[in-house]
């Protein structure tokens, strides 16, 4: 597209709008008014002598012309309408760019260039936008220095720009966030998107999603100042609630004495991700039949603020034509029955209410939970469904019930007598882009409650460290529970801005996972992954290379937001290490083994395995789902994964994929922080017959590959989801020998630390622990027995005995540890 | 500018002040619920009334004579209401239109008053 740069015709728009809206005009103007008021005071209260008369006049007429042409300056020009919007003007083959700007942005621009345009006053632009107060907020949000952004832009950016190409990239932020004309926060985002400055940002944090956000987030909130100063709009003339609309309709003082709105929160009163669901709300409940509406969602999700939105809209007429008059109650149904003693009297007492509310005529109620209403007995159960039947089917009366997910799934739904009066309208949790622009629009209240500045990577930070934790707390309710806790802990300390540290350090003290140190960790753990894992694992060099090499490159460059860290298929014959990997690799990266968790998916064969492993209607809590609650930050070991059903596979397919899962109650469950490591015995012959002596041949996983693939142990699609297939080759009896010192090595660790004594290793014990626990076919597993069965006895007899003392080193002979092993 | 401004003196401005006037009368409207207040003039307060389920005459005049009494109760603060909504009509209309002759005239008011001030002063 080809931009022109031809001012002209807002060039005096411009120059008159600052002309009377200049401090020496306003100044003037405040002088008359003034002179205007004192004038007629002294001609009402001291005299009236006819030169003051003219005098006051002339001054008043004055006084009036200047205000007449203020307001046209101050409410014309910027309430002008642009001559073309972004978005038609990406159709066109040219286009004037002072066009396609806001008023606020072209004063800028005046004001830096004069609009004259060339490389200096390009220059001069920059500088007035980081400057401008209209992008005050948006570098502090970001908390980026105005001086050194300045200084960076200077250098790195304006050489290689011109106007166009400033036009062209302010015009790509202004439409990518649906913009009808360029604003001033377009113009200083696309400034900070370009690639020469890329580096800069990410040395602070920050890439380019962070600044269109931050962009839309100031023009958004700049949007609601508008709409609130905006107080002639009908929609604030408009919105109150008219006097005597229920006058035509009963009282209902029964009850009112049960209704109470629970008291709000301050993300209440932003709807953000959630209109569609008012409206499907505000639509069920205009239906002349069937208006009742099931709000299923857990507690956190957001039902109170959908209701009191839908309240608060219906109480001034803003809802429904057919809504006006109507009464919102939200009745507290557990203390209503709560009144009764028997089961006869509480339902003599819901009967009691319900014909009230259905002779007023105009109630919307709503019951949080109808389990308080229907109750767990099966005959209560069954004559309350037929009482209240005949009021869910009545025009009269509009119910709400709010209910969790788990309630719906395991119980509503299957009742089809209650559940067909009902339009279902169910509220998931809200997605964490959703969260990330709830918590930006509430920030303002709470940082004014709280006396504390909130940047963007606190906000960040509170979506993205706790999208795989608790998952159980739905979103928003989950990161406005951690920006709680972390608004305390930084009161607690005095300071004044809550930053991200903050929130890693409430999220620690809840979780137990100190992601500041797992993040700071991370970048040297990565670097020396290969060398610690070698100190715990003997032979498989080709094995823990290209495990490492997946991680970093996982990790370092093309890693998506949306995958686990890692995915890996281990392949191998039993014994040779895959689980000691495994445990490694939580040690190594996590740092410690607790942080592994293993699932044997033999167990998950039959055709319930998804409901066993995600939750079913029988068993709501699901394996997977449960450990992977529990141990978000993880190395998840998938043992003998081949044995699994295909419609276990499928779901890990998602895992791997979108890396995460929704259970049966609508749960999601994320797996962004954990390293998945399915095992298995395929292939093993295949293995034992290409791998000699540790040696792996050349593209022998491509090999081991189309072999999984040809005897159909794994489906294609699932076996290229795994960030690498690793193959372990069989241990030789020089490993073997390795490794019975390493778990010598061990145990006198273990000895040491609750006993006081050690052994000697001597070659002499280690060769004859390989003589009894070397066996090719069972890899070191045998080992492990034969340690435990001589050695570890051996020193547990002559600790009973008494023969050894704290401090002392025991050497073992062979023959002895021989005789015991005859014994046993 | 001089064409910007006589746009904004003698189209935008009044057309908005209509609008704005518009809009608060139909907020006037909807504040005393006048509709509502019409439609149901006649009906019980609150719905306050009871039916006859059979006995003597004297029950029926009581039943009568009560909801007679409840539409009485429901007619008097209706017609309040709307007699309030009137009277604030009265006062508004005029006062708007007014104001809107003198939002047109103002340039020209500013022009009146300087001549009268000067010649105030010359005199």
């Amino acid at each position: 597209m080809k931009f022109q740069f031809n001012f002209s015709s807002r060039r005096s728009a411009v120059k008159s709008y600052l002309a009377l809206t200049s401090w020496w005009y306003e100044a003037a103007l405040f002088s008359f008014l003034v002179t205007t008021v004192l004038g007629w005071s002294t001609l009402f209260f001291i005299s009236a002598h006819i030169i003051l008369v003219g005098l006051t006049i002339i001054a008043t007429s004055i006084g009036a012309g200047l205000l007449n042409l203020w307001l046209f300056a101050r409410t014309y020009y910027s309430n002008q309408p642009i001559a073309i919007t972004v978005k038609e003007a990406l159709g066109r083959a040219s286009v004037n760019f002072p066009n396609l700007i806001s008023f606020d942005f072209l004063v800028t621009l005046y004001l830096s260039t004069g609009f004259i345009l060339n490389r200096d006053s390009l220059l001069q632009a920059i500088r007035q936008l980081i400057s401008s107060p209209h992008n005050f907020s948006f570098l502090s949000r970001l908390q980026i220095n105005k001086a050194k952004l300045a200084a960076a832009i200077e250098q790195s950016v304006w050489p290689k720009l011109t106007w166009s190409d400033f036009a062209s990239r302010t015009m790509k932020v202004a439409n990518k966030l649906k913009s009808d004309q360029i604003e001033p926060a377009h113009a200083l985002g696309a400034l900070l998107m370009h690639p020469a400055i890329k580096s800069q940002l990410r040395s602070v944090g920050l890439v380019e999603e962070d600044i269109l956000f931050t962009a839309w987030w100031q023009t958004e909130l700049r949007r609601v100042i508008e709409f609130k100063r905006r107080w002639w709009d009908e929609r604030h003339l408009l919105a109150f609630s008219g006097i005597g609309l229920s006058w035509a309709s009963g009282f209902t003082p029964f009850v009112d004495r049960f209704t109470r709105f629970p008291r709000g929160s301050f993300w209440d009163s932003v709807l953000y991700g959630h209109e569609g669901k008012l409206n499907d709300i505000i639509n069920t409940l205009a239906r002349q039949r069937q208006s009742n509406v099931l709000l299923v969602g857990d507690p956190g999700v957001g039902r109170l603020g959908i209701v009191r939105q839908l309240a608060w809209l219906i109480q001034t007429s803003q809802a429904h034509a057919a809504l006006i008059g109507q009464r919102v109650l939200y009745v507290n149904a557990g203390e209503l029955i709560a009144q009764g003693t028997t089961g006869a009297s509480q339902m003599s007492l819901i009967t009691r209410a319900l014909n009230e509310m259905e002779r007023a005529g105009n109630i919307i109620v709503i019951i949080d939970g109808l389990n308080a209403v229907l109750g767990e007995t099966g005959e209560q159960r069954i004559n309350l469904t037929d009482i209240l039947m005949p009021f869910l089917a009545s025009a009269t009366v509009r119910v709400i019930v709010l209910t969790s997910s788990d309630d719906y799934h395991l119980r509503l739904k299957s009742n089809e007598e209650i559940i067909q009066f009902f339009e279902v309208v169910q509220v998931p949790s809200l997605s964490p882009d959703a969260t990330l622009r709830r918590l930006a629009l509430t920030i303002q209240k709470i940082e004014r409650q709280a006396h504390l500045f909130v940047p963007y990577l606190t906000l960040r930070a509170l979506v993205q460290d706790t999208v795989s934790i608790l998952p159980h707390i739905p979103f928003p309710e989950r990161a406005y529970d951690f920006l709680e806790e972390a608004i305390v802990l930084a009161q607690n300390r005095h300071d004044k801005t809550l930053l991200p540290e903050h929130v890693e350090q409430s999220i620690s003290r809840k979780i137990g996972v100190n992601l500041g140190q797992l993040r700071g960790r991370e970048r040297e753990q990565l670097l020396n992954l290969e060398e610690i894992m070698h100190r715990r694992m003997v032979n498989q060099d080709n094995a823990i290379k290209t495990l490492t090499h997946a991680i970093i490159r996982a990790r370092t460059e093309v890693r998506s937001i949306k995958r686990p860290i890692g995915a890996f298929l281990f392949l191998g014959p039993t014994g040779v290490g895959k689980t000691e990997t495994a445990k490694t690799l939580a040690e190594s990266y996590f740092g410690s083994e607790d942080h592994m968790v293993r699932l044997d998916m033999s167990e998950f064969q039959g055709t319930d395995s998804v409901g066993r492993l995600i939750g079913s209607a029988n068993q709501p809590v699901g394996r997977l789902t449960s450990l992977i609650a529990d141990h978000p930050f993880t190395v998840l070991l998938l043992d003998e994964f081949e044995k699994a059903s295909s419609e276990a596979h499928q779901l890990f397919l998602q895992v791997f994929d979108e890396g995460n899962i929704t259970d049966i109650a609508g749960r999601q469950f994320s797996f962004l922080h954990t390293i998945i490591i399915a095992t298995s015995n395929a292939g093993a012959e295949l293995i034992w017959q290409s791998v000699k002596d540790g040696h792996v041949p050349p593209k022998f996983e491509e090999t081991l590959k189309n072999h999984i693939l040809s005897q159909n142990i794994l489906r294609p699609e699932l076996l290229n989801r795994f960030d690498a297939v690793i193959t372990y080759s069989p241990l030789s009896m020089d490993h073997i020998r390795q490794i019975a010192a390493l778990m010598l090595r061990s145990l006198n660790k273990r000895l040491d630390a609750e006993h006081g004594v050690t052994i000697v290793i001597t070659p002499e014990l280690i060769e004859f622990l390989v003589s009894i626990g070397y066996h090719p076919e069972f890899g070191a597993r045998p080992m492990n027995r034969a340690i435990q069965d001589t050695v570890e006895f051996a020193v547990a007899q002559k600790i009973l005995q008494g023969s050894i003392q704290p401090g002392q080193q025991v050497t073992l002979i062979p023959a002895e540890l021989s005789a015991l092993t005859r014994k046993s | 500018m001089l064409i910007d401004y006589l746009h904004w003196q003698f189209v935008l401005s009044p057309n908005w002040f209509i609008k704005l006037l518009w809009n608060l009368e139909r907020a006037s409207v909807r504040f005393f619920s006048i509709s509502l207040m019409l439609r149901t003039l006649l009906s019980y307060w609150h719905k306050d009334a009871m039916a006859f389920t059979g006995g003597s005459l004297g029950k029926l005049a009581t039943i009568i004579l009560w909801n007679t009494i409840s539409r009485l109760i429901g007619l008097i603060i209706r017609s309040a209401v709307i007699a309030i909504w009137l009277v604030i009509q009265v006062i508004f209309i005029p006062l708007s239109l007014i104001t809107l002759v003198a939002l047109l005239l103002w340039p020209l008011l500013v022009i009146v008053g300087l001549a009268i001030g000067l010649s105030l002063l010359l005199v």
